[in-house]
């Protein structure tokens, strides 16, 4: 976990927000382990793997809606609500009732996976509901971590094509997976 | 896929959406300014409303839907954003309608003799400013939770409603030039009647179209 402090977490969600795709990365990193944490210390006995899929969905969520945090608010009352929201309806939708409370997330500790668990993640299988080409370009940039301008070449797209096509995949992907559970 | 090859994907992923707050205003002003001009155009503008606006009645009669619209309005639009509060003077605004309401009727109730009281309440036009109510307010109503679905309320269902509100309001305020009824035994009934059924309809399908 990088070294973030509260300031910097407003930082780089603002900066995120104008585009900076460097910053939004950063901040999605800082926040990963929180949520897990969260996800873990709520979801005792489900197994890591579907405890990561919970923190996928809950960041999936945070990525649609990042647009609805005020800049001239502090982030962490906007960030802890969305992740409380999700992170009870994961479970609900998985049939378990959880409850988290604000005071929670002063309290659990941010879990680091020492080996990601996802081995049969949700994901992989929601993205095979994804048009060819959204998954294609979800898959190109995640797992081979290309660039736009080098998916935008190898796809023979623009790199407007490619980013609308990722962000249509990720918001289908957001909208699939609560749908998808096994 | 891992948790941080989702976020390499998310992080290329820079689209910027508009707020609610940026598409919720267009979106149900020009729906209702395309539905009035239908209906205002098709069924007029009440002859005598310049006299008529002297009337501190009517006066109540076109302003309170107008207030429950903005009330809806700014609380929705704060709904859409996790983390704050519904602002205690959103609700302050609303809250402002069933009393002014209940003045309207006290005067009334005072100016009009006892024998009257019940045609002022069953009115001529009740089915019909049930129907044109609640007709104008669905187009309204179908803006509104598309303009609110790029956000991110925690109550759905509250956030429909509120939408439904809003709706409602616009629509009633745009049939009250119309509608010559102006007795608020009648208009605290029947405006309140449509207005509240598009609350409803707007609670059961936001708790549906505003998940996320």
């Amino acid at each position: 976990m990088p070294p973030v402090g509260d300031t910097s977490l407003d930082d780089l969600l603002r900066a995120a927000n104008r585009g900076d795709e460097r910053s939004y990365a950063d901040f999605l990193r800082a926040i990963t382990p929180l949520v897990r944490g969260i996800a873990r210390s709520r979801g005792g006995g489900l197994g890591h793997d579907i405890c990561e899929d919970i923190v996928q969905e809950t960041l999936l969520a945070i990525h649609q809606k990042r647009h609805t945090w005020r800049e001239d608010a502090p982030v962490r009352p906007w960030l802890y609500a969305i992740v409380r929201f999700k992170v009870v309806d994961a479970f609900r939708a998985r049939g378990r009732r959880v409850h988290v409370q604000i005071d929670d997330f002063e309290e659990t500790l941010a879990a680091d996976p020492d080996v990601d668990p996802t081995e049969r993640s949700d994901a992989e299988r929601v993205i095979g509901h994804l048009d060819e080409r959204s998954a294609r370009i979800v898959r190109a940039i995640g797992l081979e971590g290309s660039t736009v301008p080098e998916v935008s070449e190898a796809m023979d797209m623009t790199e407007t094509a490619v980013r609308v096509a990722l962000h249509r995949g990720l918001k289908k992907l957001a909208g699939l997976r609560g749908r998808m559970i096994e | 896929m891992k948790t941080d090859d989702l976020i390499r994907a998310m992080s290329a992923d820079t689209t910027a959406r508009q707020p609610v707050e940026a598409a919720l205003p267009g979106a149900v002003l020009l729906i209702a300014a395309l539905a009035g001009f239908v209906f205002l155009g098709e069924m007029g503008v009440r002859a005598d409303l310049a006299s008529a606006l002297g009337d501190p009645l009517v006066i109540v009669k076109q302003l309170f839907p107008v207030v429950l619209a903005l009330g809806a309005f700014w609380a929705v639009v704060r709904m859409s954003r996790p983390g704050s509060p519904v602002p205690a003077a959103a609700l302050l605004v609303m809250a402002t309608v069933p009393v002014a309401l209940g003045f309207a009727a006290i005067y009334e109730a005072m100016i009009l003799p006892q024998e009257a009281w019940g045609m002022a309440f069953v009115g001529k036009s009740r089915v019909e400013c049930l129907t044109y109510v609640v007709t104008m307010s669905l187009p309204i109503l179908a803006g509104s939770l598309w303009a609110l679905r790029r956000g991110a309320s925690l109550h759905p269902a509250l956030s429909g409603a509120l939408a439904g509100l809003l709706s409602g309001g616009t629509a009633a305020s745009v049939y009250a030039l119309y509608c010559t009824e102006d007795s608020p035994f009648f208009y605290a009934v029947w405006y309140m009647a449509g207005i509240l059924a598009v609350t409803a309809l707007g609670a059961l399908l936001g708790s549906r179209l505003l998940r996320w």
